[in-house]
């Protein structure tokens, strides 16, 4: 079994070094989180919040390479500490959205009946509300805010993890194995831990892999509109939101962040492709 | 095959009026986690409380939740949203005023994302895997991964303020919504272009157009006829449906280029705590939304029979 287990592992290495656009995404992926990882090292806080007016609205240069904000703030240190919050927030939403929704879809699998019933009923209704618009209802309700924001897009991305999952663990619960491994007397939980989590893993992380891109783009655009991550926070979309009234002045204010969430976005989509193609057994040998 | 078909779209209509109670319950109820004083909203911070508790309760916001959901269901049903708290106009007025300007930018954007996005996605997959191929599907990968807003505002800085041959916002005429629409159109046209050329890509390694090519039709008819008809569906489904969904993602472009629609009166209205706009327009796009999943269903449905029989043996 472990043997096995490797050798998938091998094989989706292999499949996925093989896609030149995953690696690159998977090569911008990791600067954009070194970046965040380390942002202390490369530049202090300080030069995120510090203001300078005297420094301020400058174009780039040898001392700030990417030049400086309305408040002389060096844009540099604020994307790079932005990569944090902007990068953060959205593995951290996707990661608890597929946690959620893996174990309350394969519950709901497992369970059925009433409950189920009741549950998948909610989420139909759920799902007719457009989820950016989902979103917008929950924020403008609860406040903005890094916390609510966060909330709001947990709820709008379990949902669809929870059906995803749950009709995964269906269609593999009527399988033969299963009855074969009920027959012999194993326990739900064991089937539940040693058939059905292995083989609904490989979709968990598919999902995951493509909505990465989404979630950020999301997180960029309700704060670009005033409604997510606060200033003087230095999230990508808020940042952008300030430089927009220096359009026609500074524009270097907003192509800079743009950038940030283009490329990192970007990134994730390559890599969400190659994860998916490398996982596919039905993709090329 | 008529009473079939119409069996279905009967069963379909049926089950959207539970779905759109639903969705009105809800958004009802997010909107209520609201802790709000419209009262004190509307009279100002100086008013006195008597005034305030008073106007709440000609508003009826001093009433039990499930009275207030009753009645404003009750209400809906009669196409009365209510009465805006910032401008103590009906709602209704409110979004009528606003609704032609999101449709326009929501239709033009959906079919120049189709005119883009479905030759582009047939060009992939007919030169799949060579350079062409390549550029194709990074192009539209880029255009997925751009922010719209991002998007939106290098448009406005290059067209407008670089090159001056495009104005940056307004409605006047016709050239104010070329930047609009392109915007609206790109990442959906991106969307599109990946699903025709995957869609293409699945029908092209089926049997049926091996056999077709082997019996030695031109390639011209076994690309039309046998591959792109059939690969048709998913992109008809997706295309209505996108269509549902561009009339709710208008809320980003309507603020870049200060366009009057839908899309920035909620967002005002989500800004001063104007809770019947914010309901009426959340309820209304989902509406909306609905009924073009269901058309996408009902179309889908009309073209493939096989789904029409799963669906009736099932129900």
């Amino acid at each position: 079994m472990r043997k096995r287990r490797g050798e998938k592992a091998a094989d989706f290495c292999r499949k996925f070094s093989r896609n030149k656009a995953a690696v690159f995404g998977f090569a911008v992926a990791v600067v954009f989180i070194l970046a965040a990882l380390f942002a202390d090292v490369i530049c202090s806080y300080d030069k995120v919040t510090t203001q300078n007016i005297v420094e301020r609205l400058q174009s780039p240069s040898a001392a700030h390479w990417f030049g400086t904000d309305q408040l002389g703030r060096d844009i540099f240190a604020r994307i790079i500490h932005g990569a944090r919050v902007s990068l953060g927030v959205s593995f951290l939403v996707v990661a608890i959205s597929v946690l959620v929704g893996g174990i309350a879809g394969s519950l709901l699998a497992l369970t059925g009946g009433r409950i189920d019933n009741l549950v998948m009923r909610l989420i139909d209704v759920i799902s007719c509300i457009p989820g950016f618009l989902l979103t917008l209802a929950l924020v403008a309700a609860m406040g903005s805010g890094i916390r609510n924001l966060m909330l709001a897009m947990c709820i709008r991305m379990s949902v669809g993890y929870i059906r995803v999952i749950r009709s995964f663990v269906l269609s593999v619960v009527g399988q033969d194995f299963i009855d074969a491994a009920r027959i012999s007397g194993m326990s739900t939980r064991k089937i539940a831990v040693t058939h059905v989590l292995p083989n609904a893993l490989g979709i968990i992380i598919v999902e995951a892999a493509m909505s990465l891109s989404n979630t950020i783009l999301s997180i960029a655009a309700l704060s670009f509109l005033g409604l997510g991550i606060q200033p003087p926070a230095p999230e990508w979309g808020a940042m952008l939101n300030e430089g927009r009234e220096f359009i026609r002045t500074y524009p270097h204010l907003i192509i800079i962040p743009g950038i940030a969430i283009a490329l990192s976005a970007l990134a994730m989509n390559l890599m969400g492709d190659g994860v998916r193609d490398a996982l596919d057994p039905r993709s090329g040998q | 095959m008529f009473s079939e078909m119409n069996k279905y779209i009967a069963k379909r209509l049926v089950m959207m009026i539970p779905i759109v109670l639903g969705v009105t319950f809800l958004v009802f109820f997010i909107m209520s986690l609201l802790p709000g004083d419209p009262g004190r909203m509307i009279l100002g911070m100086g008013a006195k409380a008597e005034d305030v508790a008073a106007y709440n309760h000609r508003l009826g916001v001093d009433r039990p939740f499930l009275v207030r959901l009753v009645s404003y269901i009750g209400d809906l049903m009669h196409g009365d949203f209510g009465i805006s708290y910032r401008s103590m106009r009906p709602v209704s007025e409110e979004i009528a005023a606003c609704f032609p300007y999101t449709l326009k930018l929501a239709f033009a954007g959906s079919i120049v994302a189709y005119l883009i996005g479905i030759p582009l996605g047939l060009f992939s997959a007919i030169h799949q895997n060579s350079p062409l191929d390549f550029g194709g599907t990074f192009v539209s990968m880029l255009l997925a991964s751009i922010p719209q807003f991002w998007l939106g505002l290098m448009m406005i800085l290059l067209f407008s303020l670089h090159w001056k041959i495009l104005p940056t916002s307004g409605i006047g005429s016709f050239r104010n919504y070329i930047m609009p629409v392109l915007v609206t159109a790109l990442p959906e046209a991106a969307i599109m272009s990946r699903l025709t050329r995957t869609s293409m890509l699945d029908c092209i390694s089926q049997d049926y157009v091996r056999t077709a090519r082997a019996k030695g039709l031109p390639r011209a008819k076994v690309i039309w006829k046998h591959t792109f008809k059939n690969a048709l569906l998913p992109i008809i489904s997706t295309l209505i449906t996108s269509f549902g969904v561009s009339l709710g993602g208008t809320v980003v472009v309507e603020n870049i280029f200060s366009i009057p629609g839908i899309g920035n009166l909620l967002l005002t209205a989500i800004k001063a705590k104007d809770v019947p706009i914010v309901m009426a327009c959340t309820i209304l796009l989902s509406l909306i939304y609905c009924i073009f999943i269901l058309l996408a269903d009902i179309a889908v449905a009309g073209i493939d029979p096989r789904i029409r029989q799963i669906y009736l043996k099932k129900g």
